[in-house]
C-alpha cells in the first residue's frame, strides 16, 4: 500500500486549477459604483412592486387558467409558462446569472408580505420585536427544531416524486401554488417576517442552494463600516427600509443562499455601505454548511438524474410508472417513488459520504473530522446539480418550446387569437443538435464541480499532496456522475 | 408616498376584478360580434373517455371528476345561421356534418376549430367524430335538428 | 504638561468615550435582535450594553476632571477596535446563536480592545499618555477576565446538559 512518504512529489506532476491569487483576492465588479442608475432604481421605495405587480397579473391569468381553461397542458398557459418557459429562464438564466432575483419577483409571498406590512409600497417605522419597523401579525418566532431547509427538501422531493402530474394537469398546479400561497399568507401572519421563504417554500429550497453559483452577489461595501455601525439597520430596518425579510446580516454575509435580493438593506442602510456585485461564476461561495444543504444537494442531483431517465430516456415502463395520473399503476409509481427516495436520501449521499472516509483515510487527514470534509467538500455537487438540471432542461425548451408561441395567442385555450399565433405549429427546435449542447454543459458541471473542490481543498489542506490525494475520491465520484448522466443524454 | 401606495392597491384591486371581467367579455361579448347578427352560436367539445360531445365547458377544474352531459341533439331553426366552435378535450378529434359537406376537419387537443353554416334544409344532421379517436369513438355523434320554417311549411 | 500633550491626551480620552458609547449602542442593538429568539442571548447583551456605559461614565468622569464636560460626538469614531459583532450572518435564520457564541462575540471585542490599548500604550513615548492607555487597558482587561469566567461556566453547564 503506497503511503504519502513514498509518493514522489504528486504536487509537482499535477496542475493547479486556479491561481493562488484568484483564490485569496475576491474578484468582484461594483455595479453600483458602475451603473449609479441600477442603485437609483433599486433604491426606489416601488421598485420591488413595479417587478411583483406584473408578476402577480401573469400569475393570476395562470390561475384563471388552470381552473377554466383548457385542461390540456399544451394548450394552457400555466403548464407552459410555468414549467417550460419559467422553468427554463429560472435554471438556466436567472439562478446562475441573477442568483435569487426571481425572490425579488416572487408573487407567491405577495399577500402574506401585504398583510404582515399593511403596505405594498412603503414601509413603516416603529417597533415589532427585533426591527425598527411595525408589522402585522402574531409576530412568533419559527421554531427552533424547523430553522433548517429540511422541509423544504421533502417538500420538493414530494413534488418532484408527482411532478408527471403537476407539469401536465394545470388544476394539479393550481392546487399546489394556491397552496403555496394560503401557507405563505397565513405564516406571515403568525411568524416572523418571510418564514415561508426561508423554511417552507419548496422552489426557495433549490434557489438557494444554486444561487451560490450566481454571478451576481449583494454584500456590504466595507465590512469594517458593518462592524461599527450601531443601527444594523439591514437586519433591523430603519424608516428608509424594512428589516431583512429574509433574517441576513449584511456585515458578514458571505454567500448568496438566503439572500432574496429584495434590495430592503440598500434602502435601509444608514451608510449606504450595499452594493450589488458581479463575480465569476461558480467559484465564490463554496461552503455549505449544514446536513440539510448536502442532502438538498444530493436530492437536486438525483432528481436530474431521475427526471432525465424518466422524461428523456427510452425506457417505457418506467415512463408508465411515473406518469401515476394517466397509468394509474400504483406498484410501479411505488417502486419508482421508493428507488427515486432512495436514492437521493440514502444511496448517493451514502456514496458520498464512502467517498470522504476513503478520502479521510487516503489523505492520511486525521486532524480533520468527517463531518467538516463531508460538509465542506459536498460543494462539488452544488455546480454540477445545476449544469445537470440546464442540461436536461434544454431539451425541454428547445422541443416544446413552440407551445410558448402559441399559448402566447391563446392562453386559456378558448380558441383567442390575441397575437394571430395560436395555430402555430409544434415545431421542435434542431433536436438532434441537443446531445452536443448537453454534453458541453455537463463538462462545465464537471470542471467547476472540481475548481470548488479544489478551493475548499486549499483552505482546509495547505499541503498540494495531501490535498490532491483527499480530492481523489470525491471527484472520481463526480466524475462517475458525470458519465452517468453523459450516457444518459448520448445514449 | 401616500399616492404611491394608493396607487399600488388601486393596482392589485383593478387586476384582481379587471382580469375576470375582461375575459368574460371576451367570451360572451366579443367573440357573439365576431358573426353575423342572430347566428346561433354552439360550442361542441369532444371527450374520449365515453365518447362524449358536450356543450358543456370542460375545464381544468371539472374534467377530472364530472362526467360531462352527452349532447345528441341540438336544436335550431330553418334558415338560422348556425356557428360551432368545436373542441377537443383530450385527444385529436376529427369533426365532420357529412350531409353538409363539412369537415372532416382535424380537432388537435386544446385547440379550437370553427365551423359555419347555414341551416337551409329542415331535419337532421348529423355530426361526428371523424377518426379513430378512442376505443369509445363509436359514441362520439350527434345532430343538428333543423325546425322547418312553420309559415312556409303551412304554405 | 505641555498643551500639545494635555490635547492628545483630551482627543485620546474623548476618542475612548465615543467608542464606549458606540458599543454600548451595538450591544443594545444586538440584544433586541434577539428578542423573542433567545431571551438569555438577550440578557447577556443587554448586561454588556450596561457595562459599556458603566465604562463610558467612569471615562467620562476622569474627562471631566481633567478637561471640563463631555462635548457631543461631532463625527463616528473610526476605530474598528472593541466593536462587537454577529459572526453568523445567518444566525436568525438558523436560531443558531447560542449565550456561548454571544459571549464569545462580546470576549472577541473586549480583546481586541485591550490588545489596541496595550499596543498604543508601548507605542507613545509620552508617560502621560502611556499611562492612560495603561489604564484603559486595565479596564478591558477586566472585562476580558469577567467575560471569560462567565463564558468558562456557561460551557460547563452546555457540556453538562449535552451529556
Amino acid at each position: 500500500m503506497a503511503t504519502v512518504d513514498n509518493t514522489p512529489h504528486v504536487n509537482e506532476t499535477l496542475p493547479d486549477f486556479v491561481p493562488v491569487e484568484s483564490l485569496t483576492k475576491p474578484r468582484r465588479i461594483d455595479l453600483f459604483a458602475r451603473l449609479p442608475w441600477l442603485k437609483r432604481l433599486v433604491k426606489m421605495r416601488s421598485f420591488q412592486a413595479f417587478l411583483i405587480l406584473p408578476n402577480l397579473a401573469m400569475f393570476y391569468l395562470f390561475f384563471i387558467a388552470g381552473i377554466f381553461g383548457t385542461p390540456v397542458g399544451n394548450r394552457n398557459i400555466i403548464i407552459v409558462f410555468v414549467w417550460i418557459l419559467w422553468w427554463f429562464f429560472l435554471i438556466a438564466a436567472l439562478v446562475p446569472f441573477a442568483s435569487r432575483f426571481w425572490c425579488t419577483m416572487c408573487p407567491l409571498p405577495f399577500f402574506g408580505d401585504w398583510l404582515q406590512r399593511r403596505a405594498i409600497i412603503r414601509v413603516r417605522p416603529g417597533k415589532s420585536a427585533g426591527t425598527e419597523n411595525k408589522f402585522f401579525g402574531l409576530w412568533k418566532r419559527w421554531p427552533k427544531a424547523l430553522s433548517n431547509i429540511w422541509p423544504q427538501n421533502f417538500g420538493f422531493l414530494l413534488l418532484a416524486t408527482f411532478s408527471a402530474l403537476l407539469v401536465t394537469r394545470p388544476i394539479v398546479s393550481v392546487i399546489v401554488f394556491s397552496i403555496l400561497v394560503l401557507v405563505a399568507t397565513a405564516l406571515a401572519l403568525v411568524y416572523r417576517l418571510r418564514t415561508f421563504c426561508n423554511y417552507v417554500c419548496p422552489i426557495s429550497g433549490f434557489l438557494s442552494l444554486y444561487s451560490m453559483t450566481s454571478t451576481i452577489e449583494l454584500r456590504s461595501v466595507d465590512k469594517d463600516v458593518c462592524l461599527k455601525c450601531k443601527y444594523k439597520s439591514c437586519i433591523r430596518g430603519s424608516d428608509q427600509g424594512w428589516a431583512c425579510p429574509w433574517n441576513i446580516y449584511m456585515g458578514k454575509l458571505d454567500r448568496n443562499n438566503y439572500c432574496g435580493l429584495c434590495f430592503e438593506c440598500v434602502k435601509s442602510c444608514h451608510y449606504d455601505n450595499i452594493s450589488l456585485f458581479a463575480r465569476p461564476f461558480a467559484t465564490s461561495d463554496v461552503g455549505l454548511r449544514g446536513y440539510d444543504e448536502v442532502w438538498k444537494a444530493s436530492i437536486m442531483l438525483v432528481l436530474a438524474f431521475s427526471y432525465s431517465v424518466v422524461l428523456l430516456g427510452p425506457w417505457g415502463t418506467l415512463k408508465d410508472w411515473a406518469n401515476i395520473s394517466e397509468r394509474h399503476q400504483w406498484g410501479g409509481f411505488g417502486i419508482y417513488a421508493g428507488t427515486q427516495a432512495l436514492l437521493a436520501l440514502v444511496i448517493y449521499p451514502g456514496l458520498y459520504y464512502l467517498s470522504i472516509r476513503l478520502a479521510k483515510w487516503y489523505a492520511r487527514a486525521d486532524s480533520i473530522p468527517t463531518k467538516e470534509l463531508f460538509l465542506k467538500y459536498a460543494y462539488m455537487l452544488v455546480p454540477m446539480g445545476l449544469l445537470a438540471w440546464i442540461a436536461f432542461s434544454v431539451p425541454l425548451i428547445m422541443v416544446n418550446g413552440s407551445y410558448i408561441i402559441s399559448v402566447a395567442s391563446d392562453p386559456l385555450g378558448w380558441g383567442m387569437n390575441l397575437f394571430h399565433t395560436a395555430e402555430f405549429p409544434w415545431i421542435p427546435l434542431y433536436p438532434a443538435s441537443v446531445p452536443f449542447i448537453q454534453v458541453p454543459i455537463l463538462l462545465a458541471g464537471l470542471y467547476y464541480g472540481l475548481l470548488g473542490l479544489n478551493k475548499v481543498g486549499r483552505e482546509l489542506f495547505p499541503n498540494p499532496q495531501q490535498r490532491y490525494r483527499s480530492m481523489a475520491p470525491p471527484a472520481a465520484l463526480l466524475l462517475g456522475t458525470t458519465l452517468i448522466f453523459m450516457k444518459l443524454f448520448i445514449g | 408616498m401616500k399616492w404611491k401606495e394608493t396607487a399600488g392597491v388601486l393596482a392589485v384591486v383593478l387586476m384582481l376584478v379587471g382580469l375576470p371581467i375582461s375575459l368574460w367579455s371576451w367570451r360572451n361579448i366579443i367573440v357573439p360580434h365576431r358573426y353575423p347578427r342572430g347566428a346561433k352560436i354552439f360550442t361542441l367539445t369532444a371527450t374520449a373517455k365515453g365518447g362524449i360531445w358536450t356543450q358543456d365547458p370542460i375545464v381544468g377544474f371539472n374534467y377530472w371528476w364530472r362526467t360531462p352531459t352527452r349532447t345528441n341533439e341540438i336544436t335550431v331553426n330553418q334558415g338560422d345561421h348556425v356557428v360551432v366552435r368545436v373542441r377537443s378535450a383530450d385527444v385529436l378529434h376529427s369533426f365532420a356534418i357529412p350531409i353538409m359537406r363539412i369537415g372532416p376537419l382535424d380537432v388537435p387537443a386544446g385547440h379550437t376549430i370553427e365551423v359555419q353554416f347555414d341551416a337551409n334544409r329542415s331535419g337532421p344532421l348529423t355530426f361526428l367524430c371523424w377518426q379513430m379517436c378512442s376505443p369509445a369513438h363509436g359514441n362520439l355523434h350527434g345532430r343538428f335538428m333543423v325546425m322547418g320554417n312553420a309559415k312556409q311549411e303551412s304554405w | 504638561m505641555n498643551n500639545a500633550l494635555s490635547d492628545v491626551v483630551r482627543k485620546t480620552l474623548l476618542r475612548a468615550i465615543y467608542i464606549e458609547a458606540r458599543n454600548g449602542g451595538v450591544y443594545d442593538t444586538l440584544a433586541q435582535l434577539f428578542q423573542g429568539y433567545d431571551n438569555s442571548v438577550t440578557d447577556i447583551f443587554v448586561e454588556m450594553a450596561a457595562e459599556e456605559r458603566q465604562h463610558g461614565a467612569l471615562l467620562e468622569k476622569l474627562y471631566g476632571e481633567r478637561f471640563g464636560a463631555v462635548p457631543p460626538p461631532t463625527e463616528e469614531p473610526r476605530e474598528v477596535i472593541e466593536a462587537p459583532d454577529l459572526d453568523d450572518p445567518e444566525a436568525f435564520i438558523f436560531d443558531s446563536m447560542t449565550i456561548v457564541q454571544a459571549l464569545e462575540s462580546g470576549l472577541r471585542a473586549e480583546e481586541g480592545a485591550r490588545e489596541f490599548y496595550s499596543r498604543e500604550a508601548e507605542r507613545t513615548p509620552d508617560p502621560s499618555l502611556q499611562k492612560q492607555y495603561r489604564e484603559l487597558g486595565e479596564f478591558e482587561e477586566d472585562h476580558v477576565r469577567r467575560l471569560k469566567g462567565k463564558l468558562a461556566e456557561k460551557r460547563r453547564q452546555r457540556d453538562s446538559t449535552a451529556r
